[in-house]
């Protein structure tokens, strides 16, 4: 790809250590030292429902995230069981994000306690121009880990390497409150003895299904053959095999300033609503009001997003950008339509929650002094990540699942 | 340690070096005040109150003390701070030190504290114990004398454009830059950039390479803050890690100084400033400040939080610029403002008031000078020799 400037890039992964069942210790001085299990049944005294996260002195006795209840309390009958706080926990995240976002730009959450930060473009703020970049990066992942503690009281465990796989296999190295580099010199050594289950995407059943060809490890699998992993998993064998290797493009993806700002209103309805006649009507009021304030607002909006919600609940969206930002009612409500009859004519069903949002404004920008830093391999990235997604097709939501979990 | 000392003189020390002490650290003793009292051979007494948080240190040295006994002592910064305030009848307190604790008395009260061990504090060296052990050896990379109101002018005309956000993917701190007998300081925030410059005083070493480095933006602050008079001499030495800055005294150290500053330098790699200010404008207008800074202000009026765009027409023809902006929900702005010189064609372009007064509000000189190229293309606001401010504007659509 002739034009791309091919850099360093240093990836963190951020962690939390048993985050929900450390906020508990946090907050209860009670239970530090002790087994705690967080999770349970919705209104059950937690001893139904699945446990959500297990302290470090339950999993001593087996316990994990994910079993069920009674079987984690067999396993540990001296465990305390605490409720899901999230509200806590939710509070707790954006100040952890917060750290996150004060250090760089680029930062995506996976989750509510895990996010990967792309640091490469503030490597120059860190440190001096012919400074090793991996040790900058393992100071800033201290910083991180030094304000984290800070503010919540709360470890972190972070993984430093140079993309986004290695990061979080060296974020899960480290725990507890670990700080791990895998340099990309040292990628496939560190890889070669591991489960093949430990690659991203890599889930249970194609796991199975390697066991069967005598690959276990991540060596074994390259001795397998790119040919023969293709063949067997298609684009996703591909995409192991990268993994495999250390190589890995996905690009950490920060959310959109744009995205952020929109104006919206949706509803959910007390029964479902199959009549297209009435959905539309529902739709048109909200358009309206949406538009009202962003005229009120003295916004004119080039994005509209109509977001529908089945009575099954899976959850749809069906976006479009204009060409030129309106404030025209009639001109959004035809978008809107056009959105809502395209939905109605690919899907069945009923609906149980309908909604409209506008973003995109159209506002001043304020322009910057410095260029932004040059993206890196944005293209291979986006190959990989649908290959990813591929996945998904292949073996259902199910055989998705983060690598690492040795 | 027993001393009898000016309470007014106490306070501002303490007042000043307060600054660097940090209001939260998990190291109680890094929450105290140091006060040393020397009681020199040749008679006399100095009170040397220091505080730090391992980034910024401030020492200052009061001669408004009568020392009975020389000694030292660690005591919590806020207390001491509270009851030296309230204290506000009296002419002189006696801070004396018995054990681990301390007693401050007045004619009608008096206040126990405890302190913690002195051993306890990071050690300060002095400005002349710092030069003494680094100007021989290579860490020492550049020292120089500078007036102290050169000083103030440097930081007051750049502190302004750093970024105001803690952190953030910006330079939380001032480039500084000695370059033979003149000293320049940068700061930008990505969007806006001053530079400014000034000329170095007595008893500057003679470097033949420009030597800089990036001082933290809150150091910059309290060193700016510690200007008095603004004849006094400032002697700075910029070492690998750190800046030094010492008020007043003598550079051999005989002299001690009156006021000391030590901050470690922020880690990193300043923005390439010079290749972002412009050279090539061929639209220069030159303003009236007031008048200028009135307009732009006015028209800021109607501008929001999210929206802070003032859209402003220069007409060559008409000798005048034409200001206009637009808040929702509340109104427009219509202001025009009288040009004094013109040279090149109109133009018209956007730019954040707020950024424009920022500039406007650091500049003694009347006169003006705004430089353009194109309407999404860096301004350059101009005052003097020494002044250069760079600002982006904003697209307007």
């Amino acid at each position: 790809m002739a034009g791309l400037r091919v850099t360093t890039r240093v990836i963190l992964h951020m962690d939390m250590d048993a985050f929900f069942a450390a906020v508990e210790q946090r907050d209860f001085p009670e239970l530090r030292g002790q087994p705690v299990l967080v999770g349970g049944g919705r209104g059950g005294e937690g001893k139904r429902g699945v446990v959500t996260t297990a302290s470090y002195e339950a999993r001593v006795f087996g316990c994990k995230s994910a079993m069920p209840m009674a079987q984690a309390r067999r396993l540990c009958p001296q465990a305390i069981v605490r409720p899901v706080r999230m509200g806590v926990y939710a509070e707790i995240s954006d100040q952890v994000m917060k750290v996150l976002e004060e250090i760089s730009p680029v930062v995506q959450p996976v989750s509510i306690d895990e996010a990967f930060v792309d640091v490469t473009p503030v490597l120059h703020l860190n440190g001096k121009g012919d400074e090793d970049p991996f040790a900058i990066g393992m100071r800033i992942g201290r910083e991180i880990k030094q304000r984290v503690r800070e503010r919540t009281q709360l470890a972190a465990s972070i993984g430093v390497a140079g993309n986004k796989s290695l990061a979080k296999l060296a974020s899960d190295f480290g725990k507890p409150d670990g700080l791990h580099l895998i340099r990309p010199e040292d990628a496939m050594e560190t890889l070669g003895p591991m489960q093949v289950g430990a690659l991203y995407t890599l889930g249970p059943k194609a796991a199975a299904k390697l066991g069967a060809f005598g690959v276990r490890t991540i060596a074994d699998l390259r001795g397998f053959g790119k040919d023969a992993l293709c063949r067997n998993f298609g684009e996703s064998g591909e995409w192991w095999w990268e993994l495999a290797h250390g190589r890995d493009d996905r690009m950490v993806e920060a959310a959109d300033e744009h995205d952020r700002k929109s104006i919206g209103k949706e509803r959910t309805f007390s029964d479902d609503i199959g009549d297209a006649v009435k959905l539309r009507a529902i739709l048109l009021g909200e358009v309206e009001d949406v538009m009202r304030t962003a005229r009120q607002k003295g916004m004119k909006p080039k994005r509209i997003t109509v977001k529908l919600r089945l009575s099954d609940f899976r959850t749809f969206t069906r976006s479009l950008t204009r060409e030129k930002p309106t404030d025209v009612t009639a001109e959004v409500w035809a978008d809107a339509l056009g959105l809502l009859n395209g939905f109605l004519g690919e899907k069945k069903g009923r609906l149980r929650l309908i909604g409209v949002s506008v973003s995109n404004f159209d506002e001043p920008e304020q322009q910057e002094l410095f260029a932004p830093p040059a993206a890196v391999a944005e293209v291979r990235g986006r190959k990989v990540d649908a290959a990813a997604d591929a996945v998904v097709k292949k073996f259902g939501r199910g055989a998705i699942r983060r690598g690492g979990g040795m | 340690m027993k001393v009898i000392c000016d309470r007014a003189a106490l306070l501002s020390a303490i007042n000043a070096v307060a600054r660097a002490v940090p209001s939260r650290s998990p190291r109680p003793q890094l929450q105290c005040i140091k006060i040393a009292a020397v009681k020199p051979a040749k008679g006399g007494g100095e009170l040397v109150v220091s505080g730090t948080d391992l980034e910024v240190a401030i020492r200052l040295s009061i001669s408004q003390v009568e020392v009975n006994q020389p000694g030292e002592v660690l005591i919590p910064s806020d207390k001491l701070r509270q009851i030296v305030s309230a204290e506000s009848n009296e002419p002189t307190l006696t801070l004396e030190v018995a054990g681990d604790h301390v007693t401050i008395r007045g004619a009608d009260a008096t206040f126990k504290l405890n302190t913690y061990p002195v051993a306890d504090f990071p050690p300060l060296a002095s400005y002349a114990e710092t030069v003494a052990q680094t100007s021989a050896a290579p860490r020492t990379r550049t020292n120089f004398g500078i007036g102290a109101g050169v000083l103030r002018t440097l930081a007051d005309r750049t502190l302004f454009a750093t970024a105001k956000e803690q952190s953030r993917y910006a330079i939380n701190g001032v480039l500084m830059k000695r370059d033979g007998k003149k000293l320049t300081m940068v700061a930008t925030d990505g969007k806006r950039l001053a530079l400014c410059n000034g000329g170095l005083g007595a008893g500057s070493s003679k470097d033949d390479k420009a030597v800089s480095a990036i001082i933290p933006t809150k150091a910059l602050q309290m060193l700016r803050d510690l200007v008095g008079d603004v004849e006094e001499p400032v002697h700075v030495v910029l070492t690998d890690s750190q800046l030094i800055c010492a008020f007043g005294g003598d550079i051999s150290g005989k002299e001690p100084a009156r006021a000391t500053l030590t901050s470690n330098l922020v880690e990193g790699t300043f923005p390439p400033y010079e290749d972002v200010i412009p050279k090539e404008q061929d639209r220069r207008v030159t303003f009236d400040r007031d008048v200028l800074r009135s307009a732009v202000s006015r028209a800021s009026l109607l501008t929001t939080e999210e929206s802070r765009a003032v859209r402003m027409k220069f007409s060559n023809t008409g000798k005048q610029l034409h200001l206009s902006s637009r808040a929702a929900e509340m109104g427009e702005a219509d202001i025009r403002c009288d040009i004094a010189k013109f040279e090149g064609d109109d133009i018209e372009i956007g730019f954040n008031p707020n950024y424009i007064v920022d500039a406007l509000k650091v500049i003694p000189e009347t006169e003006v000078i705004i430089e353009l190229k194109a309407a999404n293309k860096p301004g350059l606001v101009k005052a003097g020799a020494d002044f250069v401010y760079v600002v982006m504007p904003l697209n307007l659509t």
